[in-house]
């Protein structure tokens, strides 16, 4: 029965085994759950009683998840404000190209990069909130540890973009196109991809609240999506 | 059965300032809060694993508590949490709050 709740804990625990915070997270609970276990038992319970009333006992897990992960999120972004030199608040940033240009501890609050060429540039630990993409070209452009809450992407080239760690939550991405983009460890809390297509990307992260209606996808990324407990009930396998 | 649903979260919204209390008399481990929550509620209140350790990160993260590793040689390894400081203070801080709100409350409902 304390097997059972290990695989049980390890398929929750999946898309975050990279985050230490998580895996002593993991840990913990796991210990708690084996003596509660033992003491429903003791108390009379039946195997089966016991194992089901421990797992009820954890309440929502995954709402646990998002609050630590974006907790964790949340301070990686203010330890990287620290070192930032560069305030670009609201700045105009529109039709630049900037090839391997480097955003890194900025921060780049309600900035605009419409029609901007950002292909292999890296945007790392920068406050992005409100920022505006209108047909950018993010080919190979790298989001790590960024807020993006409330930026607007709109007619983006979105291959090889690479978003992890990042703060996505609510954000739109309604009928972009995706090729080899990766969403790892990215909060995805009410990010919508309706009518997005997909091909090969990937989505290492909770993605149960994330939105997929009428978007198509290749098998590789369904699958994921689908290991992930996505909901696909209106997706299209291409 | 509404009720009571209905009672837990108000409960659930005081979560930071119970664990805060349970470590006021001492370190604990996350099941050992549980546990005491059930008790000291007479069955009444069922913590959850996922609340609390919610609340215990967000505690911790914030400066309140503190945490360490047991040195358990059977069953696994226990982390404990310990009040710090400034947890003493957001305490009382919170059970004023709280009393003041119970007066207000009362006067009102």
């Amino acid at each position: 029965m304390s097997g059972k709740l290990e695989t049980y804990l390890n398929e929750v625990f999946a898309p975050y085994e990279e985050l230490s915070q998580m895996r002593e997270l993991k840990e913990e609970l796991l210990h708690d759950l084996r003596e509660r276990l033992t003491d429903l038992q003791t108390n009379g319970h039946s195997e089966e009683e016991a194992f089901h009333m421990t797992i009820d006992s954890i309440g929502d897990i995954s709402e646990m998840v998002e609050n630590i992960t974006a907790q964790t999120r949340q301070l990686q972004q203010i330890v990287g404000m620290d070192f930032s030199k560069s305030n670009l608040q609201n700045s105009d940033f529109k039709e630049i190209a900037v090839h391997d240009g480097k955003f890194n501890y900025s921060n780049l609050q309600g900035s605009d990069f419409s029609f901007s060429d950002l292909t292999n540039s890296s945007f790392k630990c920068s406050n992005m909130e409100r920022t505006l993409f209108h047909c950018a070209n993010l080919t190979r452009a790298q989001f790590v540890k960024s807020d993006l809450k409330g930026a607007t992407f709109k007619d983006c080239l979105f291959d090889g973009t690479v978003f992890r760690f990042s703060e996505l939550g609510g954000v739109c991405f309604d009928g972009q196109r995706f090729v080899g983009a990766v969403f790892d460890y990215s909060g995805l809390r009410k990010t919508s991809f309706r009518g997005a297509h997909f091909l090969h990307v990937s989505f290492k992260t909770d993605v149960k609240k994330a939105i997929f209606d009428g978007a198509t996808m290749d098998k590789a990324t369904y699958a994921l999506l689908r290991s992930y407990k996505a909901d696909l009930s209106n997706v299209t396998v291409i | 059965m509404e009720h009571l649903r209905i009672s837990s979260d108000l409960l659930r919204g005081h979560t930071d300032t119970i664990i805060l209390k349970l470590l006021l008399t001492g370190d604990k481990y996350g099941y050992d809060i549980c546990k005491r929550v059930h008790a000291d509620s007479q069955g009444h209140y069922e913590l959850k694993e996922a609340t609390m350790y919610s609340s215990l990160k967000r505690l911790e993260q914030e400066g309140n508590i503190t945490s360490y590793w047991g040195d358990e040689t059977q069953g696994g390894r226990r982390k404990y949490y310990s009040i710090t400081a400034k947890g003493k203070q957001v305490h009382a801080e919170n059970k004023m709050n709280w009393e003041h709100a119970k007066r207000i409350l009362d006067a009102l409902i």
